[in-house]
């Protein structure tokens, strides 16, 4: 009964609207207004955007290239982009008729091929199925590298210098700009959430790009990279949540988990780590923590072959176990001492201070 | 009416033209960083030791109006206590650390750990509040609790509570699984309560449990310990609490850490046992109205106008400073908040509050991608100017007293109300039970009067003033016990 009321005012409203042209205006769809341009590079910008499925787009292409280069803008299906890649390669006597769009059911939009500083609006309705489309300029040799990622109904999963759906080289040329973002004086270092670590972790920029996690949970080192440090830009514009990533190459790790410990002193397994903290040598933190009643520094260096890491642990009361594989790509060793497996063994005798060193090969 | 609209008019417009005697001054923070304020403290000596959202801890000195970095690299700090110009205590997200500057040099150079034996599975809500320090030295903490909006990392720090869901599933699709965690959860140790800290031996002793975003501890002139809580799933608006040994005071994550737990899932514990265990709130503050993010409380110091030995608390989401005028009633700490300031300068985002020697304010502000702001100010007071206000609302057996800062010739329409709030599982609470209170009022004197209700007062009500005739016409009363 109440809903029969309802229907029946809402149809007298529209009613009433009408004559004031009010209904016609409400009942037009929105459209999306996009500007999509082509800059210097074979490049599309924005190289990815968002849309909801099925709505109208009023997309304004505008080409900006300053090498006098023609592009154009297909939307092409899913999972189509190397077919068109290699489709648009291919030169026919009507190519030029076409716009250089090739003849293909995997194209679903497509504007006219614009001189540089022509401009050209088109509409269509974007695609009815969510996903990650894209968009290709079909101009002979520019697919390979001219792309972009129409995002329906789908949130953007990473940054721009992550996203594999846009083309690698706008990837590395994001990743270069975080990384003049992130340049930091070395030695330093910043407590953040670190990747394959727990959530106490601390991030150290050394000299000779080269960089390490160390973990203040479990008290020891988890991995080395080189190159550039951190990227900590998602963490620093949100409320903490985001792990960083490493702007260079991992090439070593300890391996294990929130249960592995880096140190074994003595016969027995280690049963408790306490950490104390850190102490700045020359700008890079000595750590300081306890194992089973022992107190441990330890200090991480740079060297032009990769790391010095030295201990020094106050009255040892048996041999000294350090977790520090072999990876493809480093090898830990020191003049004391030998290889057992995973772990480089010191003798008591020569515990109370020694160093290790990891080679980058 | 036309008449009284005018008088409305004339004395909203009188009110909002006077001068205020607090006047705020903006900070300027040094360009190129990021100027959330976590924690902010003042050297008898005046300078102002800040930390900030992306680790560094800066010293500010007023005098010169200069700038210098102490320390750098920590994990979201969020408060700081300044030992001495060359030692601060700091609560960032994995520990409670002192920072010392060894050689004097003017940059720390140690970093030793007071406290970090608490869980952390890198959830970002999972944040740290804190420290203050009590009378004998020992510090005071207070750990937020995780937040389904993410689930847990891979590795943690600290035992997995067992209860509840089980771990692996928090390695499942998360949107999918989320809601079995409970929409706050507390799954490594002591998240959801306050800690004490002995300041000699470094041993910790879980406090009071039962908090769900404790953003902001601090002591009034006796020593009492308050936290405030903002608004969410079992609490229907934001919260002060008056924390005490032992106590549970309401959100139910924290309670498998209690010694001697029965284990019960907490999602699974009926309302009315949680109920029978809580100790509610000394203070709540109207969500809309009051506050919708309460922060730190600070007592008032003499020489900062006729407020001393009352509190100020932050809120994040308004341009605004609130004051509190507690009142213990058959034992309990309960009592009124009102405005203190709102707007005239302010940034939003009133995260931390420090008074310098000079007895001038500093505040510190921050958003963390919510609702809030970001920068300083330093706020003085001026003797010189009038202060129109309430000065204290007290509870009596029958009605209220109130007290006026000044003589008040024209009182105007004095209106009240009352309402309360559901302690229940979901997010927030609407008012319940929003009903006009008649009440007569009888002058005792030119700054004092009495409010005598028309009905009996009601436990467990907040009774919402509005008097026209002062700078903040309104004031919140929570009832909890009545004057025997």
């Amino acid at each position: 009964m109440r809903k029969n009321f309802r229907t029946h005012l809402g149809l007298l409203l529209a009613l009433l609207a009408l004559p004031l042209g009010l209904s016609a205006q409400d009942s037009k769809p929105k459209v999306k207004k996009v500007k999509v341009k082509t800059v210097e590079g074979l490049r599309f910008d924005p190289v990815r955007f968002t849309v909801k499925r099925g709505e109208m787009i009023e997309l304004k292409l505008e080409n900006h290239d300053p090498n006098d280069q023609p592009h154009n803008f297909v939307l092409i299906k899913k999972g189509t982009l190397s077919e068109i890649q290699a489709a648009s390669m291919v030169v026919g006597a009507d190519s030029m008729e076409k716009g250089f769009v090739p003849d293909s059911d995997a194209v679903l939009v497509k504007s006219g091929l614009l001189n540089p500083d022509e401009k050209e609006t088109i509409k269509f309705q974007a695609p009815k199925e969510k996903g990650i489309y894209h968009y290709v300029c079909t101009f002979p040799g520019h697919a390979l590298i001219m792309y972009g990622a129409l995002y329906v109904d789908e949130k953007y999963k990473d940054e721009l210098a992550y996203d594999l759906n846009v083309p690698e080289f706008v990837r590395t040329t994001e990743l270069e700009k975080l990384k003049a973002l992130m340049e930091v004086e070395r030695p330093s270092y910043l407590r953040l959430f670190m990747p394959d670590a727990g959530p106490a972790a601390i991030a150290v920029a050394l000299p000779e790009k080269q960089n390490i996690c160390w973990d203040a949970g479990n008290c020891r080192l988890r991995y080395a990279w080189s190159g550039a440090f951190v990227d900590a830009t998602r963490m620093w514009n949100s409320n903490g949540n985001s792990l960083a990533k490493l702007l260079g190459d991992k090439y070593w790790e300890t391996g294990g988990g929130e249960t592995t410990y880096g140190l074994q002193i003595g016969e027995e397994s280690t049963a408790e780590v306490h950490y104390k903290g850190y102490s700045l040598v020359a700008g890079t933190p000595e750590f300081h923590y306890e194992i089973d009643g022992t107190s441990v520094s330890e200090l991480i260096t740079s060297s032009p072959e990769g790391l010095t890491w030295r201990f020094e642990i106050d009255s040892p009361k048996g041999d000294v176990r350090v977790l520090a594989p072999d990876s493809d790509e480093a090898t830990v060793m020191s003049l004391v001492g030998q290889r057992d497996g995973d772990f480089w063994v010191v003798p008591q005798m020569d515990a109370s201070e020694f160093s290790l060193q990891l080679t980058k090969k | 009416m036309i008449e009284r609209l005018f008088l409305c008019f004339l004395l909203a417009a009188s009110s909002a033209l006077a001068e205020s005697a607090y006047k705020v001054q903006n900070i300027e923070i040094e360009k190129g960083l990021d100027p959330q304020v976590g924690g902010i403290d003042v050297l008898p000596d005046g300078r102002v030791f800040v930390c900030f959202h992306r680790g560094d801890v800066r010293l500010y000195d007023p005098k010169e109006d200069s700038w210098s970095i102490f320390a750098k690299g920590l994990h979201e700090p969020l408060g700081i206590v300044a030992e001495s110009p060359s030692s601060v205590v700091v609560m960032q997200r994995p520990e409670l650390t002192r920072i010392i500057d060894t050689d004097e040099d003017g940059i720390a150079d140690r970093f030793e750990v007071i406290y970090d034996d608490f869980g952390m599975t890198g959830n970002y809500h999972e944040f740290a509040f804190g420290p203050v320090r009590d009378a004998n030295g020992d510090w005071f903490i207070a750990l937020n609790v995780a937040s389904n909006g993410a689930s847990i990392r891979p590795e943690i720090r600290g035992e997995f509570q067992q209860v509840g869901m089980p771990r692996e599933d928090f390695a499942l699709e998360w949107s999918k699984v989320k809601g079995k965690a409970g929409r706050m959860y507390s799954r490594a140790p002591y998240r959801g309560w306050v800690m004490k800290i002995d300041h000699k031996t470094g041993e910790a002793t879980p406090w009071a449990s039962g908090f769900r975003s404790p953003n902001g501890i601090g002591f009034d002139g006796e020593g009492n310990l308050y936290a405030s809580d903002n608004q969410g799933d079992w609490l229907g608006t934001s919260k002060l609490h008056h924390v005490g040994k032992g106590k549970f005071h309401g959100h139910p994550a924290s309670l498998p850490w209690t010694e001697g737990y029965d284990g019960r899932p907490p999602l699974e514990i009926p309302v009315e046992d949680l109920e029978a265990m809580r100790t509610p709130a000394a203070i709540w503050f109207t969500q809309g109205s009051m506050s919708n993010s309460p922060t730190q409380p600070i007592l008032i110091p003499e020489g900062f106008g006729p407020f001393a030995g009352q509190m100020l608390i932050g809120e994040m989401n308004r341009s605004r400073i609130l004051r509190l005028m507690m009142q213990e009633v058959n034992g309990v700490m309960q009592g009124a908040c009102v405005p203190f300031l709102d707007g005239e300068g302010l940034p939003r985002g009133v995260n931390r509050l420090a008074f310098g020697p000079d007895q001038s304010l500093w505040t510190g502000h921050t958003h963390l991608s919510w609702a809030g702001g970001e920068g300083m100010t330093r706020i003085r007071y001026d003797e010189n100017i009038a202060v129109n206000e309430i000065q204290d609302l007290s509870l009596t057996q029958d009605g209220f007293q109130v007290t006026f800062t000044k003589p008040q010739e024209d009182l105007g329409e004095i209106k009240l109300s009352a309402y309360t709030f559901l302690y229940q599982s979901k997010y927030g609470s609407p008012k319940i039970d929003e009903a006009k209170v008649k009440f007569e009022i009888k002058s005792i004197s030119d700054t004092e009067i009495a409010m005598v209700l028309a009905e009996p007062l009601k436990k467990d009500f907040c009774y919402e003033f509005h008097f026209p005739s002062v700078g903040n016409p309104m004031v919140c009363y929570t009832v909890r016990e009545i004057p025997d």
